[in-house]
């Protein structure tokens, strides 16, 4: 009996152990084969090789993280003085902007720079005029923190948004033990922007609905191909996925006071050739986006398009063309939940 | 123990670190062996695939983009944003690389990210450049044609014409092919252009021209340098470089991995060897130890086995009655026992060590110690008796026996023992015990044995006297609780003062003894009546109701009495006694203190009674009952179908018994359940044996109500059909209809349980006992056995007729069979068929029978031919009348016949005229209607007018005084009733249908 009493232990501590062992293994197998590649975006050929193109379906997004996303862009308590949410300036009855020369934030401060549309916003390759966020996630920080917007702070809004049961349950619901953070909040958000594209009555035409467009907006297409406007407003957001100087043909800043914000992408990359130079806005939705450029410099569709061919493409362009191209450009007018943008 | 306890403590912790050390080795080896993830590995190869695949999208794009056969960018950025994701990822390589070959696949992967992000710069200036560009170009030839070919206001100076063209045309070459030669023409011709003078009209026209022509120019330039610094970025090579690095890491993990693979195998042969010598070690071990294990369990009980008869050895050295000395060879005491002491007088120390000869009395001559010791020399043993001397100086007779012990080995003289006994204090007691004999110890009363002798001689002296006697047994009421309350002492004290009254009430030579407990008899002699003897009994039971005052609490006993009064009784002594004791068990039933005479009818039919069982018990036991069987036959398929068993005593003196004679007897007794049992196993057994013989016959047995009831009868048929399983199925009970309705839920349960054992049950004597519907539909019998007092009437009481009809009626609706018993002639036989019953048993057919006639009988048997007549007929209700006739017929005449035989006069009602019988209304009435036009109809007519003129003679002889002729006409009478009969007969078969028709 004694024999037994002192051999057993050690060979009992051992089997445990042994099990313990086995145990540890498997689950890093388990973790360990947590191993994922993203797919490679699809060829070119698919998305065409044509000048426009017709705006890609809404992606397939989790339901709740959609949801979540929704109602903090319209929750003024991400701003310092629970004055301001997302969609104050991005206002979906204004476009999906404030429709002001520049933003204003909390305590009535005024940014540097006209707010762009925040529809469609997902499918630009780059955020902001000088194209400094690189996500929509980078940029959903950014006006949480800019003390001329919300200027408040991933730790205030966390504290304030961890206050409200719902919000908690909610962000344990769909972020489990991830919980509120900067992270998820700006997660979420962007989650729901990419939900925000708004089909028009052009996507239609380019589909072979050769009615949707009328024969004025046929014109008006053919003339933004012509003038070359879809050299640099081209792809399916009709820009939006490249960079281009304000003032290719003639300088469009000589005898203008210059603001930091007209400096463009040098603020960011503080190259010579980046100066006055911005990212090419897209121009879905832009009949209802007024005023138009960085700088709000021109308050019609009209001033904009002779703005810009006289500026960029170095034409001057007869009354005529300008109509037509501007009725064309009000055709890119998107609906949202069933309605047309106003 | 010590030592085997110490080398597991060193191999305890020997074991733990060497385990220890061995499963880390072991879990170590494992995850060195499986670190070349496959899946990180094909992770990590797609990603240097796409990135492949995503640098010639790129490069595909340019181009495409250059060369307008794509217009948008957006493919062209997307790419351009996922091969930077893509780089940034391969910057860490998986884990399993080794330190140096993930330096240096860092270091590729750096390379590659480097020029991932050249190109993606390069790819962003593209596009710029590119918009830029594909305007002017396209425009350039219109502002061109512009300036030529639209009439100018003022028109274009000549000079100018040809220096504008140059311009455009070296423009449009370089456009076409912009090498440096190219932009040099332009740049001349730009120069030349800038050289001339242009009025302010033309001049925004031509800067216009210019102006784009200058972005051609470049652009152009910048972009084809550009293309050309993509193209030359070393990319791919990086990838390459970056894919082999891996390769040669991934490669080296995975040799690394196969070396460690390698020991793990070898480490897990060698824990198996290890593991296989542990195993062989332990067996080994194990089966040693079991061997041991198994001597030590030998020995051990045989240890113990010695133990206990030492010790019991030594108790009953110990406690031995008789004294034991033990002494060595030398005869010098090495042990006593207390008998020794007890008897001698000395202590064991006293002794110990000294010889046997102190106790010497000196009574003895020397020649008798030297005879003795030649015994023991010899054979080994003395025995005889002694006189010696105790401690105390007395002398004593004892009986002593010496054996001499030798050692069983070497058969060398090792001991003696000596066992003796005193023989006087053996006589001293005898004598005392002889005096204690007769007198009860507590009360001083005689005892049984006294009184036996006081009663013999009571009996001689009542005799001489010619008086009487009475011999009383007294029991006292309320003793007991008397003891369970105040304890034994008590209840002793109460008993003597019971004996004292007892003894103070007596006359002068009347005895009174205590035999025991609570029990005292009384012998009253000299009583002249029987209401003498009741005076005293009253005074005794008065004494004896006196309260008790000798207790805690006053507490009062009774007695109860019985009265044996010789020679009113003239018995033996012994019986007396008995029938006094039996008379007081009546006293108590009859309520207590009170006394009660013993009654010698009584006791006699009592005995008798109970003698009688024990014979019938006997009788059993002595195989003296026999089974007989009478068989049951089908009437109209002429088959014998089964037998009923019937016990039969076959008693040495009386002959054989039928069950009336004895079965009664033990209805209430258990012994009917025994009897039950042999009759169900003795039918079986002989069922088994004819069917040996190829006999098979349905045999039911009679279940008495007693036997059914019990609650074992179920599993004992279960077990007796299990032990005849050829036979079991066609075993039948038989109970009784009234032994059925004594408990119809019982009996219908057991019924239901014996029928799940596949046993048919008959419902026997039915219509005896008053059972209701109910009660037939709820007793779940196959069969019913109309009772024999019925059938054995058909023929002459035309009630029983209906009654058996009904009954048969009765069976059909409730889908049970209906046998008739009390068959006692064809003629019944025949009734019954006619009333469609069809089985039938009884005398008319065969008297049971021992089982040794039955095969015979059963093989012998045919069906009787007026049976056979009507096998296939049947008749319909409303043919019943004509049967009731026949029976009212029949009855007419016997009741004429007895009339005559007895000598009585003929009654009036069987002179009336041949129309106004019971018959004649039948012939007359329901028979002329339903038959007259069948010739058997009219052939009644005769023999009944004969009848009736027969019976007519027979009264008119009998009125003038001449029974003897009147009795003489009687065979003729019958011979002319057997007409009619006959002809009715004929009248029957005639109306009678086969089945099918029916």
């Amino acid at each position: 009996m004694a024999a037994r009493r002192d051999l057993f232990p050690p060979i009992l501590l051992l089997a445990l152990a042994a099990c313990v062992l086995v145990a540890a293994t498997l689950a890093w197998r388990v973790f360990a084969g947590d191993v994922r590649v993203d797919p490679l975006p699809p060829a070119g050929t698919e998305s065409g090789r044509a000048a426009l193109l017709p705006l890609p379906p809404a992606p397939e997004l989790p339901a709740g993280k959609v949801a979540l996303g929704e109602r903090l862009f319209f929750d003024k308590r991400l701003s310092a003085d629970d004055s301001l949410a997302c969609a104050g300036c991005h206002d979906f009855a204004r476009g999906g902007t404030d429709r002001l020369p520049v933003s204003a934030g909390v305590g009535g401060k005024t940014g540097p720079i006209n707010a762009p549309t925040v529809f469609n916003a997902a499918l630009n390759f780059v955020q902001f005029w000088d194209g400094r966020a690189a996500s929509l996630e980078e940029q959903a920080a950014g006006p949480v923190h800019n003390p001329l917007e919300m200027a408040s702070s991933w730790e205030q809004v966390v504290a304030k948004l961890k206050s409200d049961a719902a919000y908690v349950a909610a962000f344990r619901q769909v972020y489990a033990d991830r919980g509120i953070t900067g992270a998820t909040i700006v997660d979420a958000i962007a989650t729901y922007e990419r939900t925000l594209l708004t089909e028009s009555r052009f996507d239609r035409f380019l589909r072979g609905e050769r009615t949707a467009l009328s024969p004025l907006e046929r014109t008006g297409y053919q003339r933004f191909l012509d003038y070359g406007c879809a050299s640099c407003h081209q792809g399916a957001l009709l820009g939006g996925n490249m960079f281009q100087r304000f003032g290719v043909m003639d300088d469009y800043f000589a005898g203008r006071e210059i603001a930091a914000a007209d400096l463009g992408r040098f603020n960011v990359t503080d190259r010579e050739e980046d100066r006055h130079v911005f990212k090419v806005p897209g121009l879905r939705n832009v009949a209802v986006t007024a005023p138009y450029f960085h700088d709000a410099s021109a308050a019609s569709l009209e001033q904009a398009v002779v703005v810009m061919a006289r500026y960029q493409i170095g034409r001057d362009m007869p009354d005529e063309d300008v109509t037509a191209i501007v009725a064309f450009l009000r055709s890119l007018t998107g609906t949202w939940q069933g309605r047309e943008l106003q | 123990m010590s030592e085997i306890a110490l080398l597991p403590r060193s191999w305890r912790s020997v074991t733990l670190i060497g385990g220890a050390t061995f499963l880390v080795a072991l879990a170590g080896l494992y995850f060195r062996a499986e670190a070349v993830d496959p899946r990180q590995h094909f992770a990590y190869a797609q990603q240097l695939r796409d990135l492949r695949e995503l640098d010639a999208r790129i490069d595909g794009e340019l181009l495409a983009n250059r060369l307008e056969f794509t217009r948008n960018y957006d493919a062209l950025t997307r790419y351009t944003a996922a091969a930077q994701a893509r780089v940034a990822l391969v910057d860490d390589p998986p884990a399993y690389l080794a330190a140096a070959s993930r330096a240096s696949v860092r270091s590729a992967a750096a390379a590659l990210a480097d020029s991932i992000a050249r190109k993606a710069g390069l790819v962003d200036s593209f596009k710029r450049n590119d918009a830029v560009l594909r305007n002017s170009l396209a425009y350039f030839p219109l502002a061109a044609a512009n300036l030529l070919d639209v009439a100018q206001v003022p028109p274009l100076p000549a000079a100018t014409r040809p220096r504008i063209g140059n311009y455009v045309r070296s423009l449009l070459a370089f456009a076409r092919l912009p090498d440096e030669s190219a932009a040099a023409a332009v740049r001349r011709a730009r120069d030349q252009l800038d050289a001339m003078p242009f009025a302010p009209a033309h001049r925004p026209l031509v800067d216009n021209l210019r102006r784009h022509g200058e972005v051609v120019l470049a652009r152009l330039t910048e972009l084809d340098r550009q293309m050309a610094d993509v193209f030359a970025l070393p990319t791919g090579s990086r990838l390459e470089a970056l894919n082999q690095a891996y390769g040669q890491g991934h490669g080296r993990a995975l040799e690394q991995a196969e070396l460690y693979r390698f020991f793990l195998y070898a480490l897990v042969v060698a824990l198996s060897l290890f593991l296989a010598w542990t195993f062989a070690r332990l067996e080994r071990a194990r089966r040693s130890l079991e061997t041991a294990h198994r001597e030590v369990s030998q020995r051990y009980a045989a240890q113990l086995a010695a133990e206990k008869q030492l010790k019991l050895h030594a108790t009953a050295f110990r406690n031995a009655h008789d004294g034991i000395t033990l002494t060595d060879a030398d005869g010098n005491i090495l042990d006593i026992n207390p008998a020794f002491t007890r008897i001698t007088g000395y202590e064991r120390s006293e002794v110990i060590g000294r010889n046997p000869r102190v106790l010497k009395s000196g009574r003895h001559e020397r020649d008798f110690y030297a005879a003795m010791w030649k015994s023991i020399t010899e054979t080994g043993s003395w025995r005889g008796e002694i006189w010696n001397r105790n401690k105390y100086g007395e002398v004593y007779p004892e009986l002593l026996s010496i054996s001499a012990v030798r050692d069983e080995a070497s058969g060398q003289l090792t001991n003696y023992v000596a066992v003796f006994a005193d023989i006087g204090r053996l006589k001293a007691q005898e004598q005392q015990l002889s005096m204690m004999a007769y007198y009860d110890a507590l009360t001083e009363l005689p005892n049984r044995a006294l009184l036996a002798d006081r009663l013999v001689q009571a009996i001689a002296q009542t005799r001489r006297t010619g008086t009487l006697m009475a011999i009383c047994y007294l029991d006292l009421d309320g003793f007991k609780p008397i003891n369970d309350t105040w304890g034994h002492d008590a209840g002793d004290r109460v008993l003597v003062e019971i004996a004292n009254r007892l003894k103070d009430g007596l006359r002068g030579g009347d005895t009174v003894a205590r035999l025991g407990g609570d029990e005292f008899v009384l012998l009253l002699l000299g009583l002249s009546d029987a209401d003498e003897c009741d005076t005293a009994m009253q005074r005794l039971l008065g004494e004896i109701a006196r309260p008790l005052t000798l207790l805690p609490d006053p507490v009062t006993v009774s007695g109860s009495i019985g009265l044996a009064l010789f020679p009113h009784d003239d018995s033996d002594p012994d019986t007396l006694l008995r029938h006094a004791d039996q008379a007081m068990y009546a006293a108590k039933q009859a309520g207590k203190n009170c006394y009660h005479l013993f009654d010698a009818e009584e006791d006699r039919s009592v005995r008798t009674r109970h003698n009688r069982v024990e014979r019938i018990r006997q009788a059993l036991e002595n195989h003296e009952l026999e089974l007989y069987f009478q068989p049951k036959v089908n009437m109209r398929k002429g088959v014998v179908f089964g037998a009923e068993a019937l016990i039969r005593w076959n008693h040495p003196e009386l002959g054989v018994l039928p069950p009336i004679e004895f079965l009664p007897l033990i209805e209430d007794d258990e012994l009917i359940k025994a009897i039950g049992d042999w009759v169900i196993e003795a039918a079986l057994t002989q069922m088994d044996h004819w069917h040996a013989q190829g006999l098979d016959l349905a045999v039911s047995v009679n279940v008495a109500a007693r036997q059914l009831q019990a609650p074992e009868f179920v599993e004992k048929l279960k077990v007796a059909l299990f032990l005849h399983p050829d036979v079991a199925p066609r075993l039948e009970l038989e109970v009784l209809e009234t032994a059925a309705l004594e408990d119809v839920v019982q009996t219908s349960r057991v019924i239901e349980e014996c029928r799940a054992l596949g046993v048919r049950f008959a419902l026997d004597d039915f219509g005896t006992g008053y059972s209701s519907l109910t009660y037939l539909k709820r007793l779940p019998t196959e069969t019913i056995k109309i009772d024999q007092s019925f059938v054995r009437e058909i023929l002459s009481d035309h009630n029983n007729l209906v009654i058996v009809q009904s009954v048969v009626g009765l069976a059909s609706a409730f889908q049970r069979g209906a046998i008739a018993e009390g068959v006692e002639t064809v003629e019944h036989g025949r009734l019954l068929m006619q009333l469609n019953c069809d089985l039938a048993q009884g005398y008319g057919i065969a008297r049971p029978m021992p089982a040794d006639q039955l095969p015979d009988w059963v093989r012998g048997w045919r069906p009787d031919p007026s049976w056979q007549a009507i096998r296939d007929l049947y008749w319909q209700d409303s043919d019943y009348p004509m049967f009731i006739a026949e029976v009212e017929h029949r009855n007419w005449i016997a009741q004429l016949v007895y009339a005559v035989n007895e000598g009585q006069p003929v009654s009036r009602a069987h002179l009336v005229d041949v129309q106004h019988c019971r018959f004649g209304q039948w012939y007359e009435g329901n028979g002329r209607m339903r038959y007259a036009k069948l010739p058997a109809y009219a052939r009644i007519e005769a023999p009944h007018r004969q009848v009736h003129e027969m019976a007519r003679r027979i009264d008119r002889l009998w009125r003038d005084g001449q029974a003897d002729d009147a009795r003489a006409l009687i065979p003729e009478l019958l011979t002319a009733r057997d007409e009619v009969l006959a002809a009715l007969l004929e009248l029957q078969q005639a109306t009678g249908q086969p089945r099918n028709a029916h």
